[in-house]
């Protein structure tokens, strides 16, 4: 088997941004996660005897403020801002940045 | 003398969706003496794969920003999931080698009244149990014996891509087939163990990671027949997850669960205390085949 098969890629992103890469970077600026925690999984925690919310960026705003604070002027901030213009519409299949 | 103080860093699926990982792992640091000291204000990584190729500073920014709280609390730190191994394994080797690059990130992270002095050791939850506390130390607290059980393990490509690091005692694929064997299970050799499970080509080409990568790999175990398979990346478990349910019909899935799970099931803590109910695939067949140790 060869490495190319075994490893996965990693190369500077070129633009456009693919849209399946658009969530992770929106996620990861707004919330400082990649998924959501929902109300679901709260309970689950707590039927399980863990904390509702752990004590990370789900539970202090602050984390994620200083997430933002590291990434911006990178493009990183660059491309999760133009991913966020799209709010509430279907990403389009090629997104330019 | 072994110091069982480390940090913890559980990542944002672990403590999201595979809240049973995070239940065995604290179970196990109980009943093994681990004490896991959780900084606050943690957030994600971030993400390997698509970060690091989005922006390389902001990756490396976050990933200092993470390590600096952990390196107030322990000079080890325990990850599970191997994105946020390969994030903190690598980027910690980038800012221990550079002391430029230190300089560099140093400079941002003050903007966040936080610095890093690169101090912290990274550790694999593999290490911690195989090579820090020991894997015969772990045994001798057993109360259950998986012997008679075939176990295909999948070890994902990041503890592969360890292999190449130049670095024996960062080899973690054998020390990964090791924990499972002293549970009394034997490990299976099958099709397709090293290849990728696919999710790194999800971002961007998904019909690609589904297609020929997820879906070989889940023919390949129908087709081994495990009694179970073992993971250590939350990724891969999600990947493996979809596609098994996807493409196989209920009586040919496979049981599925991580190694952290594993071990705390043979430490003798129960299906209900570790969560096992909230697996989407049933774990039953493969708890049917358990020994019970009394």
């Amino acid at each position: 088997m060869s490495e190319e098969i075994i490893h996965p890629l990693e190369k500077k992103l070129k633009p456009p941004l693919p849209p399946t890469m658009a969530g992770i970077i929106k996620n990861e600026y707004e919330k400082a996660h990649v998924p959501e925690l929902v109300d679901y999984f709260i309970e689950e925690r707590e039927r399980l005897g863990l904390k509702g919310k752990p004590p990370t960026a789900y539970s202090y705003e602050k984390a994620v403020g200083e997430f933002r604070k590291l990434a911006d002027e990178t493009e990183h901030a660059e491309k999760a801002k133009k991913v966020i213009k799209y709010r509430g519409e279907p990403l389009p299949k090629v997104i330019p940045c | 003398m072994l110091n069982k103080k480390y940090a913890l860093f559980l990542g944002c699926t672990i403590a999201a969706s595979q809240i049973f990982v995070e239940k065995a792992l604290r179970l196990i640091g109980q009943k093994l003496g681990i004490d896991f000291a959780e900084p606050e204000e943690l957030t994600c990584c971030p993400e390997p794969e698509v970060s690091k190729t989005v922006s390389y500073d902001a990756w490396i920014r976050v990933a200092a920003r993470n390590l600096s709280l952990c390196e107030k609390v322990a000079d080890k730190l325990c990850v599970v999931c191997s994105g946020c191994y390969h994030t903190f394994y690598k980027a910690n080797e980038a800012l221990k080698e550079s002391p430029e690059l230190r300089e560099r990130v140093n400079e941002k992270l003050r903007s966040v009244n936080k610095s890093y002095n690169a101090t912290v050791d990274v550790r694999n939850f593999i290490e911690l149990i195989h090579d820090d506390y020991g894997i015969e130390n772990t045994a001798k607290d057993f109360r259950r014996s998986l012997k008679g059980l075939r176990i295909a393990v999948h070890p994902g490509c990041r503890l592969i891509s360890a292999e190449s690091l130049d670095k024996p005692e960062k080899s973690l694929l054998h020390k990964l087939d090791n924990l499972v064997k002293v549970t009394g299970a034997s490990v299976i050799e099958w099709e397709g163990k090293l290849m990728c499970c696919g999710i790194p080509a999800m971002y961007n080409d998904p019909e690609f990671a589904l297609e020929n990568r997820a879906k070989v790999k889940v023919m390949a175990l129908q087709k081994a027949k495990p009694d179970a398979v073992v993971v250590i990346c939350p990724a891969c478990y999600d990947m493996i997850e979809k596609a098994a349910i996807a493409s196989l019909e209920p009586d040919q899935l496979f049981p599925l669960i991580n190694v952290v799970e594993l071990i705390a099931y043979a430490l003798g803590f129960s299906a209900d205390e570790i969560g096992f109910d909230l697996h989407r695939i049933p774990l039953d067949p493969f708890l049917a085949k358990i020994v019970e140790n009394k």
